[in-house]
């Protein structure tokens, strides 16, 4: 008995001996962070986790489809806020923080990053090239938004507290600087598009957002060098020349953009090789599409946002539609002006004819496929005539009803739009992310802006978009001053009108309106302005294309706002007067007052002191 | 003094008288007798004893015995539920020993942490449940059963997960004294010493429950016991003959608080008033309203099928508006009752070397759910031997098993209890056609081609061994396991409806709310077949040591220990779809895609306690005990807590003095006590460590080329690691109790009361705010042990038995209690108010001084009468912040500006300025009481428990009940209206339609007066109605005991709430119908929706049972 005793008391001593083993319970199913990234395989999975924050489809929403609505591109009910001067102190916070946990992600990378520069291969230098691309896209992304920013250029989590993060701005281009330093980093590390499709983010594509970053530090620096937003040094001769000087290293790369006659999916038409870059499942054969994300139903990779367009949805938060201003965007198809003020306008289907055929991959209109997966019919804007069978063809926008299917200009979104009409709710209709003609546009309009765009340059970007779409290419130097071109309230050259249509144009509903006009100081184009919609006049085809007795089709658009001369002005109650956008203050967004009182070394933006 | 001495010799001689011929004729031989209890009636199975040694024997079915002794031996005769009989011999012969029920009940055992202890020594809060309160009640869940019969156990306090009401085989939730923490806690829950649900155990097994409220009380337990804990005591073996006892019940359940629907007439008017307030034009027309009509009187006839073809004539009319049935979705979807049996076994007895006790049970209950299987079949077997090796050496084993049979159509229902009230009653159930004629859109065509089974095995056993080196000195050493073990799958065949030429439709794709547990319903199709399975083991070594011994006055008892613990938790799924037939679900006969996952974690503490108790004549108590704790969720250096306790109790009804008085007093003792326990909840299992965080099916990952098999995949992605949290360490929970147990009347009135004060200290809160650019988000700051909660309270429960003379007994018993927890402190330095419906964005969390469960809002007792009331409160008060001035309608809410400043608006929605917000209820639910009923006269016995809650607040603010939520039950159709302008509800409006949500916010998305239920309840959570046969018949029956009973629970329920809510349930929240679980503590301030209405039904049980030993 006392030998079982002595027994026990030994195993209770050996258990408390191996206590502190006993308790060390490391994670079962998750490896240590300290030594993860050391192979490629880890490398790859860590940076591939951080593609899921890049901006695009999501499984819900409309995406960057609809995001022009914060622009005179898309008019949409729930309107934006800060167009409309309405932002708060607060309203920044989510952006600064979104910035900077993203920075925070990638810089994770680095400094646990532990492959020798001598094991290190191609792949595994592309996927680094990969983390420094990211690292500038974030940067920005908060550059666009705040201006002067602390720059992130090191994973700060051991300082992290308010004494560690007591750090200041960068003024605005050091920070443009900074991302060009990664990128071009990123671009010396990087694979070529070719090696994976354009599926990876890739030297060009490095190159291209360089290009994207330099233009927009330049222009900001020139339209806002009288005011409060002017950096204290202004830079903007070297950026556009980083532009060029991108541009140039670019063009040896030799991209070609997507023609009719080049086009993989067989385009029928100038306007097929445009539309194909937005519909489309697979894009590895589209050269143009530099760096795109690709969907899979069969993978759960996918959207909805086909089947929201298919439903006429331009902003998924609410009733929406087209603005009449970007419809007028678009040149004649000879390349000519159009007269916006002539009464062919006031005809729904007429405003389509002989344009640039981008419009009508952009709006849809008769004859484009439309609505529901359900409604396999093309959209049909006519007048009742009484027979029955002609008029069950009609189908017009959808100007009635409930729900954010409504439209409040008469157009909706054809731009993306996969008229094979699978019947399902989820769609992989691939999405071009960046695109080489943002290089073209970007190129000649820094060309333009230190004087040197010649017809050379010219030729190699306007006239390559406009012949790829269809549009007879004119010098803009024989075309001249269009008296009905968006008024920015300074002068503007003919080339530079030009670039400034063909940027609209080209770019429609792809998420650039805003940057630009931020950048161009463009508050012109907004404040005390609200945009129009379609002619809804009762001797119009569209009003007409509504129901058989004029007494059902007036309860029907009851609900549609329509100016004194019968154009759609959809916001008349709620912006009376227009967007009431600061100019003195809603350029930049405020650095939310919980930061300025954490970190006593920020300094507020403009107008919001 | 003198008088005294002299009754003592008087004694002393009349005991020698009697002596006296037994040594004169000193026999010895065969000593014979019968053992009867105090009503004459002979006890079988007896255990008679020669005290002394170890010959003894157990008395036959007539209670007779026989033994080798002589006269003037002692013999001990005891018996289950008698005390104790000790008795000297003096004739061989004719002995007629008289047990007397063991109704002392000062001198009940009572099981404490680690031990047992009598009642009347006990300094810490303890209350017992015995088997009475339990073992007949028609209850499949233990845990349901506790309710309303212990003071300060609090039922559904909390938000429960994901709305599942009266599910079978949902954990019901419960806390000892309220919240514990803001990171909550829950009870520690052992069977048998094994920390287990309650769920596993079998009712008809239990001995006693005790819940340990205070920490003196739980101290032993230490690092797991912080919010009380509950001993769950399983029956064990008694030796004597074999002892059989046999329980049945059979009886069936049925829906409460259903709620009523519309019916279509009611409802086209309903949403034609809805649209024509916001504007819209009429759905319902004239002509369908019509058919309407004609389907009342003749339902589903060739004149009135219901539905028609649609417009394109390739389809059924599948918009509501155009159907014209009238169906009632709850009595579609829902049974009125169900059946429900159970029997159980067990059979105890043994020897005075071993004493077994085994129970089996088996039960079945259908569930409520109708047209599809829905039922959970219980089966359990409870072992438990002992075995004494010899004087110093004894061993145990228990042996608890369960194993639950789930079976229902989807594994997580909450969807379709949302959609149950969301249907149309326009929808048909059925097509106007021959074969597969459920339509598209009745839930129950997927319901019936989809089947979720559950199989899980839960066996806790514990084997000991004691070893008693000296009297009074035990040492054990004991090993707990338990394992946890479950089987699932889940089906998903093709659906197929009927179109209306007579074709076969079949469905593919997939469904919401049809899918495996963890997986996205999007990835999950028709045709598929899910395997998951989930293995947990627990194991706990632990040496422990005691000594007892009683010096003269002075009982004195040591004990120490030590123990660990380890879990390890891992559970995985593999789905595959692509099914190639309908007959077989199989991998090998699918070709399509493959998912898998798994999860993995594990834990450990380890921990020293002890416990010193010393009393002194039983008048004066001291108690010391402690525990320190290390846990492995904490980094080295912050792993080990101390937490010591310590209780005194003085009874002063022993003392001399106050025998002398001779009150009717036998108890009257006052306990306190004061001590530290730890919890470890608030940390995460590797909270102090940087990991990787791999996702292999990332919902937003990428579709990614360069992995080196060349496919373009998702693959695996590696996520940034939160900030690591090195520095946390436990929460402290101080606790104070100060303590009354009274005794009087010969014991036959009992009163306890309780008051005491909980301090959580050290809890785990949000971390100091930093600044933005760290680029991390405010949840994955390092934790930080920053918040303090203070929760104080009190108990009383008071009990009255007797039995008149003429065998006539009654009893009647009640516990109340109350108990208000405030947040003493936290890192909200702005003071923001958060709080839902309050128009205020940023609404999670806590500030200092706030009472859980506040509720903010706005006084809002009126809706407005008319446009010209509208005119002149507009002209004095502003009113912009919920719409602008034309917008005001009749039937809108009208906001009280309270503050005075003309105008009515949250402020900045903090402390220091909040506007006209006002805190205008609590949800936490006050005086709290149980109420025990009992008669009984000859065998007949009549009992009931009514158990409530008597003030309670909960806010029916949000999309939830109002409108908007798609609910369309017949108290909606008190509204206002210019006709009805008394109608409780405001005027319709809609959330969904262009312009109108704004109404539709204003009137339904506030916090208000107006409507602000009153959530109090009184509900008969049992009657009873039970007759045991006399003795001597059940004798001629063969039998030792027979009872007959009949008992139903939640016969009625007294409360104020609309007809949808049950006051059980209607903090649950159905998530997919809007509602949120992440509440700041618990239910208590909600989020998003409130409580829904959207949850399976309680039940009221009927049942019939018979218990039977032999």
């Amino acid at each position: 008995m006392k030998k079982t005793i002595f027994m026990m008391l030994m195993a209770a001593g050996t258990l408390a001996t191996s206590c502190s083993d006993f308790l060390d319970r490391m994670p079962l199913t998750e490896p240590n962070n300290e030594t993860y990234l050391s192979t490629e395989n880890q490398v790859r999975s860590y940076i591939n986790g951080l593609y899921i924050a890049l901006p695009s489809y999501s499984q819900y929403g409309i995406g960057v489809r609809g995001e022009d609505k914060n622009s005179d591109n898309i008019l949409a009910e729930k309107y934006d806020l800060r167009l409309n001067g309405e932002y708060t102190a607060f309203s920044g916070s989510t952006e600064w923080s979104t910035g900077y946990q993203n920075l925070r992600d990638v810089n994770y990378f680095f400094h646990y990053y532990m492959i020798d520069e001598a094991a290190e291969n191609d792949n595994i230098r592309s996927l680094k090239g990969e983390a420094y691309f990211l690292r500038a896209y974030w940067h920005f992304y908060l550059l666009k938004r705040f201006g002067n920013i602390p720059v992130m250029d090191a994973f700060w989590d051991d300082n992290a507290t308010v004494e560690g993060l007591q750090i200041e701005q960068k003024p605005r281009n050091e920070v443009a600087k900074f991302i060009l330093q990664d990128l071009t980093d990123a671009k010396n590390l990087l694979h070529p598009r070719s090696e994976y499709s354009g599926l990876r983010i890739n030297k060009e594509a490095a190159m291209v957002l360089a290009m994207n970053v330099a233009l927009y530090e330049g222009s900001w620096e020139k339209y806002h060098a009288n005011d409060a937003f002017a950096p204290e040094t202004n830079e903007s001769k070297y950026f556009f020349e980083q532009v060029m000087a991108w541009g140039n290293e670019l063009f040896n790369a030799g991209i070609k953009l997507n023609t009719k006659e080049t086009d993989p999916f067989g385009a029928k038409n100038t306007g097929d090789a445009y539309a194909n870059l937005f519909n489309k499942q697979d894009y590895s054969k589209v050269p143009e599409i530099l760096f795109w994300r690709k969907y899979s139903v069969a993978e759960g990779v996918y959207h909805s946002v086909t089947t929201l367009l298919a439903s006429g949805v331009v902003d998924s938060d609410g009733a929406a539609g087209i603005s009449q201003s970007l419809v007028d965007n678009y040149l004649n198809v000879d390349g000519k002006f159009i007269n916006p003020t002539d009464v062919k306008f006031k005809d729904f289907n007429d405003t389509f004819d002989d344009r640039d055929p981008r419009l009508l991959e952009t709006v849809m209109h008769t004859d484009h496929k439309f609505r529901s997966a359900t409604v396999t019919r093309p959209m049909c804007v006519k007048a009742y005539t009484g027979n029955k069978d002609e008029d069950a063809e009609i189908l017009p926008p959808y100007l009635t009803g409930d729900g954010n299917g409504r439209n409040v200009t008469g157009y909706h979104i054809a731009l993306g739009v996969d008229t094979t009409y699978t019947n399902s709710s989820f769609w992989d209709t691939g999405l071009p992310i960046i695109r080489y003609s943002e290089a073209l546009l970007a190129y000649a309009e820094a060309a333009e802006e230190l004087g040197q765009c010649n017809d050379e340059v010219l030729d190699k970007t306007i006239k390559a978009l406009r012949e790829r779409a269809g549009v007879t290419y004119i010098k803009p130097s024989e075309m001249g001053k269009d008296p009905n071109f968006s008024n920015f309230g300074y002068e503007i050259s003919a080339n530079l009108q030009e670039i400034r249509r063909e940027r609209r144009s080209e770019l429609a509903l792809q998420g650039f309106r805003f940057d630009d006009l931020m950048r161009w100081g463009a508050h012109e184009l907004i404040v005390n302005k609200r945009g129009k919609g379609a002619y809804l006049g009762e001797d119009g085809v569209l009003y007409k294309s509504f129901n058989t007795s004029v007494q059902e089709t007036a309860d029907a658009l009851k609900r549609v706002l329509v100016d004194n001369n019968k154009w759609m002005d959809p916001l008349q109650a709620l912006l009376p007067n227009g967007y009431q956008f600061n100019p003195g203050r809603d350029y930049l967004l405020p650095i939310s007052p919980d930061e300025l009182a954490l970190n006593k070394k920020l300094k507020q933006n403009p107008g919001w002191e | 003094m003198q008088k005294h001495k002299t009754y003592s010799f008087l004694c002393m001689l009349l005991i020698m008288c009697m002596l006296l011929p037994a040594k004169v004729f000193a026999q010895s031989g065969t000593i014979t007798g019968t053992v009867v209890d105090e009503t004459g009636m002979t006890v079988i199975g007896a255990t008679v004893m020669v005290k002394g040694t170890n010959d003894g024997t157990i008395t036959d079915m007539d209670g007779n015995f026989s033994l080798q002794g002589k006269v003037g031996t002692t013999l001990v005769v005891s018996y289950v539920g008698y005390a104790t009989l000790e008795v000297k011999i003096n004739k061989l012969t004719g002995n007629n020993l008289v047990l007397k029920e063991d109704s002392e009940v000062l001198e009940e055992v009572v099981v404490v942490g680690m031990g047992t202890q009598k009642r009347n020594t006990i300094t810490a809060a303890v209350a017992t449940v015995n088997q009475d309160a339990i073992v007949n009640r028609p209850v499949t869940d233990l845990t349901s059963a506790l309710q309303g019969n212990v003071a300060g156990l609090n039922f559904a306090s909390d938000a429960s997960a994901d709305g599942v009401g009266g599910e079978m085989g949902a954990e019901i939730k419960f806390n000892i004294r309220g919240i514990g923490s803001i990171n909550g806690g829950e009870p520690y829950v052992l069977v048998d010493g094994v920390e287990q649900s309650m769920q596993n155990v079998n009712p008809a097994d239990i001995e006693s429950i005790s819940v340990l409220k205070d920490a003196s009380a739980a101290a032993v337990y230490g690092a797991r016991a912080a919010y009380g804990v509950v001993l769950v005591t399983t029956k064990s073996g008694k030796s004597g003959k074999a002892r059989v006892t046999y329980r049945g019940t059979v009886g069936f359940s049925s829906p409460i608080n259903v709620p009523t629907s519309m019916n279509s007439l009611e409802f086209a008017n309903y949403v034609n008033e809805m649209r024509t307030n916001t504007g819209q034009t009429a759905l319902f027309s004239d002509q369908t309203i019509e058919k309407m009509q004609g389907f009342m009187n003749n339902p589903y006839s060739a004149e009135f099928p219901g539905i028609e073809v649609n417009q394109a004539g390739d389809g059924w009319a599948s918009s509501y508006y155009n159907q014209y049935a009238n169906t009632d979705w709850f009595d579609y979807y829902f049974k009125d009752n169900a059946l429900r049996h159970s029997h159980n076994l067990n059979i105890s007895g043994g020897s005075d070397k071993v004493t077994y006790y085994i129970g089996l049970g088996y039960t079945s209950q259908d569930g409520l759910m109708d047209h599809v299987e829905d039922n959970i079949t219980k089966y359990s077997v409870n072992a438990k031997l002992q075995f004494k090796a010899n004087d110093w050496l004894k061993f145990n084993f228990n042996n608890n098993m369960s194993l639950n049979m789930i079976k229902r159509p989807m594994a997580n229902q909450t969807i379709f209890y949302g959609i149950i009230a969301d249907r149309y009653p326009t929808q048909v159930t059925k097509l106007p056609v021959d074969n597969y004629n459920m339509p598209e859109w009745n839930e129950m065509l997927y319901m019936q081609n989809t089947k979720y089974n559950q199989n899980r095995i839960s066996d806790a056993l514990s084997m000991s061994a004691t070893i008693t080196p000296l009297k009074g000195w035990d040492i054990i050493g004991e090993m707990k396991v338990r394992l946890d073990v479950e089987n699932n799958d889940f089906v998903m065949g093709f659906p197929k409806t009927a179109m209306h030429d007579g074709s076969v439709k079949t469905i593919t794709g997939g469904r919401q709310g049809y899918q495996y547990p963890g997986m996205s319903w999007r990835n999950s199709q028709f045709g598929s077949y899910t395997k998951g399975n989930m293995f947990n083991y627990y194991l706990s070594p632990s040496v422990s040591s005691s000594y007892t011994n009683q010096w003269g006055d002075h009982f004195f008892k040591a004990m120490a220990g030590y123990q660990m613990e380890l879990q390890e938790n891992s559970n995985g799924f593999t789905y595959k779809d692509g099914m190639l037939s309908e007959d077989i679900f199989s991998f090998n006969n699918a070709n399509g895609v493959l998912y898998s996952g798994d999860t993995r974690n594990h834990w450990a503490t380890m921990g020293f306690f002890t416990r010193l108790n010393w009393n002194y004549q039983n008048v004066y108590f001291l108690e010391f005990s402690g525990r320190y704790d290390g846990s492995s969720r904490f980094a080295p250096g912050h792993r080990w807590g101390l937490f010591p306790s310590f209780s005194a109790g003085y009874d002063i009804a022993r003392t001399e003095y106050f025998q002398k008085l001779n009150t009717p007093i036998s108890q009257l003792k006052v306990r306190v006590s004061y001590g530290r326990l730890g919890n470890q909840n608030g940390a995460g299992f590797y909270d102090y460590l940087g990991t990787m965080i791999l996702n292999s099916a990332h919902q937003n990952a990428w579709l990614l080329p360069g992995d080196s098999s060349g496919s373009i995949s998702k693959g695996t992605v590696a996520l940034t690691p939160k900030m690591v949290s090195p520095y946390i360490t436990w929460e402290k929970v101080d606790n104070a109790n100060l303590g009354l147990d009274l005794t009087l009347l010969n014991d036959r009135l009992t009163i306890t009361a309780d008051i005491y004060q909980r301090m959580t200290r050290d809890m785990i809160g949000p971390a100091e705010a930093i600044p933005s650019i760290g680029g991390i988000i405010p949840e994955d700051r390092a934790k930080v042990n920053n918040a303090t909660l203070r929760n104080r309270g009190w108990e009383l429960s008071v009990n009255w038995q007797d039995e008149l003379k003429c065998g006539f007994s009654y009893g009647i018993g009640f516990n109340l209690f109350d108990y208000k927890a405030v947040i003493t402190e936290y890192n909200n330095p702005e003071g923001i108010i958060y709080n839902n419906h309050t128009g205020l964005d940023r609404n999670k969390g806590y500030y200092e001084g706030m009472d859980i469960g506040d509720i903010w809002g706005y006084v809002a007792d009126d809706l407005f009468m008319s446009n010209q009331e509208i005119d002149n409160y507009l002209k004095t008060t502003d009113m912009s912040f919920f719409k602008p001035d034309s917008q005001w309608q009749p039937g809108d809410v009208k906001y009280v500006d309270v503050n005075g400043d003309g105008k009515v608006d949250p402020g900045n929605g903090t402390l220091a300025d909040h506007g006209d917000l006002r805190i205008i209820g609590n949800t936490t639910p006050r005086y709290s009481f149980g109420i025990n009923l009992n008669v009984g006269y000859k065998g007949f016995e009549v009992s009931t428990l009514l158990q409530g809650v008597a003030k309670r607040d909960f806010p029916m603010a949000g999309s939830t009940y109002l409108y908007g939520g798609r609910n369309y039950f017949k108290e909606h159709l008190d509204h206002f209206t210019y006709t009805t302008p008394d109608g409780y509800l405001p005027r319709l409006t809609d959330a969904t339609t262009g312009g109108g949500d704004t109404d539709w916010l204003v009137n339904t998305g506030y916090n208000t007066t107006r409507y602000l239920m009153n959530a109090a309840y009184m509900r008969m959570k049992n009657l009873m109605v039970s007759y045991t046969f006399q003795k001597n018949i059940v004798k001629t029956l063969g039998l030792e005991n027979l009872k007959v009973y009949f008992t139903c629970d939640n016969l009625f329920t007294i409360d104020n709430l609309p007809d949808a809510f049950d006051p059980e349930t209607i903090n649950q929240v159905n998530t997919w119908a809007g509602g949120s679980n992440e509440t700041a503590p618990g239910l208590t301030t909600p989020l998003k929706q409130n409580g829904n209405a959207k949850v399976y039904p309680m039940n009221r049980n009927f049942v019939f049972g018979i218990d039977l030993t032999f």
